[in-house]
Order: C-alpha cells, then sequence, then structure tokens
C-alpha cells in the first residue's frame, strides 16, 4: 500500500472514531449546557450500552430490538443518575459535582464488572459483507453503519431542538435557567431530559462501535474523555460545530497513530487534547477575560 | 491547647509505633500511608483550599519517582541532589500545564490531568531505553546523605512521618497567611478576588505546582525505598484514589488528608483479604473500585466536611477553619494608617475618561457610545431607569467585562484591555450590586484580603510562617477600615453571616482596603432602611474627604441629587443628559425617560 493509500485509510478510520466521540461529546455538551456538569461518567453510558446490547442478543432477542432496547436502557440510566446523584446536590458548587460523577464513574464501573466481568465481548456487525471502497480507503459495512446512523441521530436531535416546545425548552434552560423557570419551564426535568438524552447518544455510540473493537467493562473512560477534547475544542457549546470537532480530532488521532505507533495512540490523543487547552487559554488572553458575561450579567 | 497536646501525643505514637509492629502487620503498611498523605496533603491544599481538582497526581507521584531513578541509576548522580530534581521536575512541569489551563475558567484542570496522567503513563510504558517499560527499573540506590545510607523499613518510616508533619505544618502556615487568604477568596469568587488586585491563574498555578512537588518528593523518597520503580502504581487510578483520600478526610482539612489516607489504605487491605473470599479470586482487586466510588459518593453527598471533623470534635480540637485571633484595636481610632493616595495634580484633573464605550450581548447593544469624564475628587452618579446599563458600564470600567469598542482612560493610561486585577493595581476597587463577600471567612479576614497589593508574604515566606508579624499589622489596619464603616464589633463573625445591609458597607471596606484612588459603587443603597442610607450619605462624603473619588451607580435619584457633584442618566445603553444635579433635574430628556414622553412633551 503506497503512503497516500495509508494515509486515506487512516483518514477514514479516524473519521469513524470521531463519530463516535462525536455522539459522547454531544451528550456532555446537553449535560452541561443544562446542568454546568461535566460529565466524568459519560463513557460509561457506551459501556453499558454496548454490553447490555451483546447480552440481549446472547439472550436470543432480535438484533435490531436489541439495538434500540441497549440505547434506550442507557438512556433511563442517565435520567436516573440524575435524579438519584446530581439532582440532591444541586445547590452545590460545580466543584462537588464534578466530584459526584467522579463518583459515578466508579460505581458506575464497578457495577458493570459486576455483571459482566472482565471479559471482552463481541458484536456482530449489523450487516455482513466485505468492505466497500471509497476513493482509496476500505470501509467495512459497519463504519457506514455508524456514520449512517450517527447521521440520522443527528437529524433527529436538530429537529428536536428546533422544532418541539420542549426541544426549545432545553435550550433555554441553557441560555439562562431563572428566566426559563420564570416562563414556567420545569428546570429540573429539563436537566433529566439532558441526562437520558445523554445517555441515549452515549449507548448509541457503544452499540455503534462494539462490532469494530470489542466491548469491556472498562471502555468507557477513555471514550468520554476522547468526547470530551471535541466538545472542548468549541468551547462545550455549539452543537454541529462539536460534531466537527470531534471528526477532525478522530483523524488527527488516527493520522498519529499509523504514522507514529499504536502504542501511543491515546498519548496522542491527550496531547491533543493539552495542546487545545493551552490554545483555548491564548484565545482567552486574546480575547479578553475569563469573566463569561453570565456571570458578570447575575 | 488541647491541640497541642493530641498532636504531642500523635508524635509520641508515631514514634513508639515501630517497636509495637510484629508479626503479619508489616511496618510498611505505616510507610505507605505517609508517602500517600504527602501527596494527599498536597491536593487538599490544591483542591480545598484553591477550590480546583486535579487527577493527574499519580503522574507527578510517577515523574519525580522516575527522575529521581534515572538520575541516580543511568546518570549516578547522589540520591539527594536525584530527590532534589524530582520535587523541581514535578513542580515544573504541573506549572507549564495548569498556568495556561488557569486562564481557562471553570474545571478543566480535572480533564486536563486525567488527560495528562495517561499520556504520562503511556510514555513511561513505551520509552524503554529511559524507563525500562513495562517492567521498569531496578537496582536504584538507597538514599544516602554523604557516608551515611539510609536503609531499612525503619529509616524510611522515620524520614517519610517527618515529612508528613513537616508538610503538614508548612501547609498549615500556608493556609494561614496572606496567600491563603487570597486562595480563599479565588474560591470563593473569582470576580471579586480579581477585583481586589489578586490575580487568581497566578495563584492557582503555583498551588498547583507545590501540590505536585510533594507528589513528586513522595514519588522520589519510594523508588529509593523500595530500590525498584515500574509503571503501575502510577497510572490515573491511583490519582481517583488519591481524591478518595482527600474527600474521605475531609477536603478542607490538612489532618484529614492523612486521617483520609490512614483510613483507606487500611480498608483497601482489608478488602484484599476478604474480597477473593466473597467474590471469588478473579480481579478482585478491581472490585475495589465499587467500594471507593460508592464510598467517594456518599461521602461527597451525605458529609461534604468529611470525617475529619467529626474526629476533631470527638477529641475537642476546636480550631475551626476560621481560626481566632486575639483582641483587635484598630491603628488609629479615627483615620486608617496611610491616608489614601492623593494624586498631587489640582481638583480639576480627570481621573477617568471615557470615550464612546460599546458593548454588545448577542444582538444587543447594552451600552452604545457612553463617553464621561469623572473629575479627581467628585461624587460622580450615574442613573437610569432598570438595564439602562449602568452594571454594564461598570464592568466595562473595571475590567470584569471587555467592551466591544472605544477606550478607557485612568489617569492617562489607557486601561481598556488590562485584565481586572491590574485595573485594581491601578488603583480601582468596586464594590457589586449582589454583595460578593467572602461567606466563610471572617469580616476582618475579608478586609485584610483588600489588603493584600500592599502586604508583601509570598509563598515561600507563608509556608515557613513569617509573615505573622505583618498581619498584625495588616489586621489592625483592617479594624480601622472596618470601624469606619461601623463593622468592627463584627470582626469575627462569619462574613456570610451578615444581614445584607451589612455585607454591603463590609465591600465597601474591602474595597477602600485597597486604598483606590477611584471606587467604584454599584447600588450602594438598594436594600438599606432609610437611617442605613443616611450613614451611607455621610460615609460616602467621608470617603470622598479623604481623597477617594467615587462614582456610583443607583436608582435612589433624591439620594443622587443630594450627594453628587454630577449625574450622568442613560436609558436603554444611551446617554441622555450629563451635569450637575440641577441641569439634570431640568433636562427634558430626563424627564420623559422617568416620567414617561407624554409628560415630556
Amino acid at each position: 500500500m503506497s503512503l497516500s493509500q495509508q494515509i486515506a485509510q487512516f483518514l477514514a478510520s479516524g473519521m469513524i472514531n470521531g463519530t463516535i466521540y462525536a455522539l459522547l461529546a454531544l451528550g456532555l455538551v446537553a449535560i452541561h449546557s443544562v446542568t454546568r456538569v461535566v460529565n466524568v461518567a459519560q463513557g460509561e453510558f457506551a459501556a453499558f450500552g454496548a454490553l447490555l446490547a451483546v447480552s440481549l442478543v446472547a439472550a436470543g432477542l432480535p438484533v435490531p430490538a436489541s439495538l434500540l432496547g441497549a440505547v434506550a436502557a442507557a438512556g433511563l440510566l442517565g435520567g436516573v443518575i440524575h435524579r438519584v446523584a446530581i439532582r440532591p446536590a444541586r445547590d452545590a458548587t460545580p466543584l462537588v459535582l464534578l466530584i459526584i460523577t467522579i463518583a459515578v464513574h466508579l460505581a458506575l464501573k464497578g457495577l458493570l464488572l459486576l455483571l459482566w466481568g472482565t471479559n471482552p465481548y463481541l458484536l456482530q456487525p449489523f450487516t455482513a459483507g466485505p468492505p466497500i471502497r471509497v476513493l482509496s480507503a476500505a470501509l467495512t459495512r459497519q463504519s457506514l453503519w455508524v456514520i449512517g446512523v450517527t447521521a440520522v441521530a443527528l437529524i433527529i436531535l436538530y429537529l428536536f431542538f428546533t422544532q418541539t416546545i420542549r426541544g426549545k425548552s432545553l435550550r433555554a434552560c441553557a441560555v439562562n435557567p431563572t428566566a426559563a423557570r420564570l416562563v414556567g419551564i420545569r428546570v429540573d426535568w429539563m436537566g433529566t431530559l439532558a441526562w437520558t438524552i445523554a445517555g441515549g447518544l452515549g449507548g448509541l455510540a457503544g452499540v455503534l462501535i462494539t462490532p469494530l473493537t470489542l466491548a469491556t467493562y472498562d471502555m468507557g473512560l477513555i471514550l468520554g474523555l476522547k468526547g470530551f477534547v471535541g466538545a472542548v475544542v468549541v468551547g462545550m457549546a455549539s452543537y454541529p460545530w462539536t460534531v466537527v470537532a470531534c471528526i477532525l480530532f478522530g483523524m488527527v488521532e488516527a493520522l498519529g497513530t499509523g504514522l507514529i505507533s499504536s502504542n501511543y495512540r491515546d498519548a496522542i490523543a491527550f496531547g491533543v487534547l493539552i495542546v487545545v487547552l493551552l490554545w483555548r487559554a491564548m484565545a482567552t488572553l486574546r480575547l479578553g477575560w475569563i469573566v463569561s458575561e453570565e456571570v458578570a450579567q447575575e | 491547647m488541647t491541640q497541642r497536646l493530641w498532636l504531642l501525643g500523635f508524635i509520641v505514637v508515631l514514634i513508639i509505633t515501630p517497636a509495637l509492629v510484629t508479626g503479619r502487620v508489616s511496618l510498611g503498611i505505616f510507610i505507605f500511608i505517609g508517602l500517600f498523605s504527602l501527596i494527599a496533603i498536597g491536593l487538599t491544599l490544591l483542591a480545598g483550599h484553591a477550590g480546583q481538582v486535579s487527577l493527574g497526581q499519580a503522574a507527578f507521584y510517577g515523574i519525580g519517582a522516575y527522575i529521581s531513578a534515572i538520575t541516580t541509576l543511568r546518570l549516578g548522580l547522589p540520591p539527594v541532589l536525584g530527590v532534589m530534581l524530582a520535587v523541581t521536575g514535578a513542580a515544573l512541569t504541573a506549572y507549564v500545564i495548569g498556568a495556561p489551563i488557569f486562564l481557562l475558567r471553570g474545571h478543566f484542570l480535572v480533564l486536563g490531568t486525567l488527560g495528562f496522567n495517561i499520556v504520562v503513563d503511556v510514555v513511561i510504558r513505551n520509552v524503554q531505553g529511559l524507563t525500562g517499560g513495562p517492567t521498569g527499573l531496578t537496582g536504584i540506590p538507597p538514599l544516602s546523605v554523604g557516608r551515611a545510607i539510609i536503609a531499612g523499613d525503619r529509616a524510611y518510616y522515620y524520614l517519610i512521618w517527618a515529612l508528613v508533619l513537616l508538610t503538614l505544618w508548612l501547609g498549615r502556615n500556608l493556609i494561614d497567611s496572606r496567600i491563603g487568604r487570597a486562595l480563599a477568596a479565588i474560591r470563593s469568587s473569582e470576580v471579586a478576588a480579581a477585583t481586589l488586585g489578586i490575580n487568581p491563574a497566578f495563584y492557582k498555578a503555583r498551588i498547583f505546582a507545590l501540590s505536585a512537588a510533594f507528589a513528586g518528593l513522595a514519588g522520589a523518597i519510594y523508588v529509593h525505598y523500595l530500590g525498584f520503580v515500574s509503571p503501575s502504581p502510577f497510572a490515573f487510578n491511583f490519582s481517583i484514589d488519591l481524591l478518595v483520600m482527600s474527600a474521605l478526610g475531609g477536603i478542607a482539612y490538612l489532618p484529614g488528608a492523612v486521617l483520609g489516607t490512614a483510613v483507606l489504605t487500611v480498608l483497601r487491605e482489608v478488602l484484599r483479604t476478604i474480597m477473593p473470599h466473597l467474590l471469588g479470586t478473579g480481579a478482585s482487586a478491581e472490585y475495589e473500585i465499587i467500594v471507593f466510588g460508592l464510598l467517594l459518593a456518599v461521602v461527597v453527598v451525605v458529609a461534604p466536611a468529611g470525617i475529619w471533623r467529626a474526629f476533631a470534635a470527638f477529641l475537642r480540637i476546636d480550631r475551626g477553619p476560621l481560626g481566632s485571633r486575639g483582641t483587635l484595636k484598630p491603628t488609629n481610632s479615627s483615620s486608617p494608617s496611610s491616608p489614601p493616595r492623593r494624586e498631587g495634580k489640582g481638583p480639576s484633573t480627570v481621573l477617568l475618561k471615557a470615550d464612546e464605550l460599546q458593548k454588545r450581548f448577542g444582538g444587543l447593544l447594552a451600552v452604545r457610545g457612553l463617553s464621561f469624564e469623572v473629575k479627581q475628587g467628585d461624587i460622580y452618579a450615574m442613573i437610569g431607569p432598570n438595564g439602562a446599563g449602568k452594571t454594564t458600564a461598570f464592568n466595562l470600567i473595571s475590567g470584569v467585562l471587555r467592551p466591544t469598542s472605544g477606550a478607557i482612560v485612568l489617569k492617562g493610561h489607557t486601561i481598556t484591555h488590562l485584565q481586572p486585577y491590574a485595573i485594581a493595581a491601578l488603583g480601582v476597587a468596586r464594590t457589586f450590586q449582589t454583595p460578593r463577600v467572602f461567606g466563610e471567612l471572617t469580616v476582618l479576614h475579608n478586609v485584610m484580603i483588600g489588603l493584600h497589593r500592599s502586604l508583601r508574604t509570598g509563598f515561600l515566606g507563608g509556608m515557613l510562617g513569617l509573615g505573622r508579624r505583618e498581619d498584625v499589622h495588616a489586621a489592625a489596619e483592617a479594624a480601622s477600615y472596618l470601624e469606619r464603616v461601623g463593622l468592627l464589633d463584627r470582626a469575627m463573625d462569619r462574613a456570610g453571616a451578615l444581614p445584607f445591609g451589612a455585607q454591603r458597607l463590609l465591600e465597601v471596606s474591602r474595597a477602600l482596603a485597597t486604598r483606590p484612588a477611584l471606587l467604584l459603587l454599584d447600588e450602594p443603597a438598594s436594600g438599606l432602611s432609610t437611617t442605613e442610607r443616611g450613614e451611607l450619605v455621610r460615609l460616602i462624603r467621608e470617603i470622598r474627604d479623604g481623597g477617594v473619588t467615587v462614582l456610583l451607580v443607583e436608582h435612589d435619584v433624591s439620594l443622587v441629587m443630594g450627594l453628587a457633584d454630577r449625574v450622568l442618566v442613560l436609558n436603554y445603553g444611551e446617554q441622555i443628559a450629563e451635569g450637575t444635579p440641577a441641569q439634570v433635574r431640568a433636562d427634558p430628556r430626563v424627564i420623559g425617560a422617568y416620567l414617561g414622553d407624554e409628560v415630556a412633551s
């Protein structure tokens, strides 16, 4: 394979990974914008969805039902975590909320370990068949599923946020919770809704990626962190730009991994995180202070 | 007194422990409790006192370990030098990563450091030529000073616990110093701290470096104790364990770090003994995370103060986080020791000038084309209906917000693009519409934070307890500022417990303590009773007579008209009139804005 072919292959697989990161990043942004929590446990939704899907298939359920069931269960898990762990501490400082999500991460990881053990699990690709050539890269059919399903999910999310009253309420809570409460939106339940959406998106990521890699109880943290890298590039704010950033990040990671060494994959990914944080800090210096306008407006 | 007795008792127990330890319990566990305590103390300083959480402490522990291992083993440096390099290396790395991250508000440090920990782990495992890869390095020499070699469990036990006591002492001194007060202010409100001349990023980066130095020290001692090093203790799981240790002990209490570490380390040993019986042998070590995760969740939700507080109450150690001081005497019963700065120019000099200021929030022009001049020694008032842009104008002047366009000039210097702490350093102080006192601190300490820039004690001096004498003077000076606003008798109260009106006055006295040339008062009269208003008017005149120019935003038009030398009227972000109170009162546009256009026309 020539170098240009190799690079095309790296970019293609990076794009698939980036799509998965985007699903996790969108959940992080949804949670952060409505409840102001950086959710360290985001990746656990993916691990839970993936492992549950494997078990449902193994239990003899039809594959589509298993996958949908796993995604729905992950969403439910997100909502439950908000009600049980986050909402009771909603008046706490962001720091305490963050530590709570670390605790949730540990507890969920432990729960997954109890239920599924340390073995890796495999899910069959959604459709069988040889890889497809796109330009000079070979794409597995599962990769196309990842892109297709994610695209559909994004369209549904977009319609939800722009066309439904509930989606608009959610955006209102993100912009100004006090004003949202004053016009009769139940901010509390919007938080639960945001966590549910984040859980579902995380579960979807897990279900989509399992046929490409293996599902393990501890796959979550790294995936969630990589989603965070993409989200932080655009400041945990814009949904569409988060997707773009994640896909670019996936490509950078894959290129670096392919050209240097696969041993360094995570080091490259989180090296990018540190570079991005530095870059954003420089931008802060250039553009003005630190105080977000919402803080100054209080 | 009891506190000293308990400390003495604790030291005695530490000294005799090695003689008591026999049989199945080895001294090793006490050595590790000491080592981990060193790291947890650093994390408690960072998280409990600066409000920043790091999930990368295991990486700094590892950096310290490998620096000391590699420099002694491969370069043949003496171990003491290796330890010093390890501490410096860990601290520098933290500083280089932390300094930019702290420019970003919010909790980016957690994920940044978690990512960093993973990078360090991967690098240690893969740079085999230097680190020995997954198998690690062996044959690391023990610590030695000259010809004396420190070897054996007992020697390291005493060395490590002596270091624990030393770091506790250094940390406690630091918390009680000017630096500790600045950190507490930043934790409570970064904006308020910055407007008092404190640069939040500066202090956070340094305390982060200090916490990494403690971790690096622990790592360096660890490798010389064991004689070998491998990557596994430095993975991010251990960073999480360290956070659990700190939080369990009580994130605000330094001795809690030791207590939490001891409890968790013993608990882990117990779990390792009983878990295989309960759950079978497979991956039993992994099951710890369930217990640790639940423990962390329960502690944070149920008892955020951790177990140290209950433990201290049980031992009757009465020193709360507020601390206490002897009786307080103001430096001078009527006025502060040094008069506020007076600029040497005549009374008609322009102190502050705003030129075509504009601020846009998305589609809203909150302030448009605002131009005015405040003369030295004036009381200058901005009035206007709600949403007129008064507070926004204040935020622009104090640097909390940056204007979309236009310029602000103070004493001939353009300050438009300066950070709030730099503007404060040039002599601008402010209060907030909703008071932002540092609620967990005493009233006195609030004002002492206002004195921050006139005190000198730094990190090192603070850790060594060298700032005490300076603090005695500072407390007396702060007391004189409290006396001016009539709060001296509440000096030792928690600031958050003051009623609203008193919090406003506290903010004024805290702002005066920065010895400003220009004092910005954001709606000082709102929420005050009629008598309190009378006193406020008297106070503002007094402040002006002391040489401080006052710029205030106010709703109460009658108060302003009786007090101000000049008045600026804003409406919907636009300036509609400016002049003496009499001129403004007669202006038809002002009458229109306040009473409706029908009346005006």
